[in-house]
């Protein structure tokens, strides 16, 4: 993760991993007593889901307030294969329970179908995640496409 | 994984089954490796940068057999059982060699092969 999105790492977790005292966090890890730790996420990742998780407890885990500073934020790939499928089983759901869904959501789920199209990437002949902020894809292919 | 969503066109789901297909790409002896092999991050025990993860290819699974791709979803099914089978309930595989790595007694792994026998 941290070799992909280096250039948005916070500055204090660069300059840990710079000096190599992300080491002295890695000390402190649980996860790591269990499997050995380079079969763990490197201690540069987890520091940066740790400052992650301060800072979504910092926004009261306010969505709107949490997406406004887009550190971290990305329209994931994967994520959004599982929604739209979801979205599918939601209107057998209902298509079974002849119950209709509000026009909002069948709204979004229709923008869910025609926006996954603009993750394709023509050139990679590939799916990419993309920046949540400047739609740029992110071209580094992974299981997800 | 957009295969799994469903809402690919058939042309562009022929194209991800090539990669899938691919020794190069996400074809090693056991599929399907979550970073692909001609990736300068591709680590066949690295955390989500190389391994097998049994969820992963049981939504591959899925969305082959979505798509009528029925002989590449018998042979990833498979391969995915043969891992289990050989090594255990691990969180996650080589895909190289096929030698398990991180914890033991995964749940997601017990369960998957559960639903993936029946």
């Amino acid at each position: 993760m941290s070799e992909l999105h280096d250039h948005l790492l916070p500055f204090w977790i660069r300059s840990l991993r710079k000096t190599r005292l992300d080491v002295v966090f890695g000390w402190f890890r649980s996860d790591v007593k269990y499997a050995p730790l380079e079969q763990r996420e490197s201690n540069t990742d987890a520091l940066a889901l740790y400052d992650i998780q301060r800072r979504f407890r910092r926004k009261q885990y306010d969505f709107d307030r949490i997406i406004n500073h887009s550190l971290f934020a990305i329209e994931d790939l994967t994520f959004n294969s599982i929604l739209a499928r979801a979205n599918s089983h939601l209107v057998e759901i209902a298509k079974a329970l002849r119950e209709e869904l509000p026009p909002e959501l069948v709204e979004s789920i229709k923008k869910t179908e025609s926006t996954f199209e603009q993750l394709w990437d023509p050139i990679s002949n590939e799916y990419f995640s993309r920046d949540f902020v400047t739609h740029r894809p992110l071209k580094q292919t992974s299981i997800a496409p | 994984m957009p295969l799994y969503s469903g809402v690919l066109t058939k042309d562009r789901a022929e194209i991800l089954v090539k990669m899938l297909e691919s020794e190069h790409i996400f074809g090693p002896a056991y599929p399907v490796p979550s970073v692909p092999l001609n990736s300068p991050w591709f680590n066949p025990v690295g955390y989500w940068q190389g391994p097998v993860w049994i969820n992963t290819n049981w939504l591959i699974i899925d969305g082959l057999r979505r798509y009528g791709f029925n002989k590449h979803a018998d042979a990833l099914q498979e391969s995915t059982l043969e891992l289990i089978e050989k090594y255990g309930f691990y969180e996650y595989f080589n895909p190289l060699t096929g030698e398990p790595a991180g914890v033991d007694n995964f749940s997601w792994t017990a369960a998957l092969a559960i639903d993936l026998m029946h």
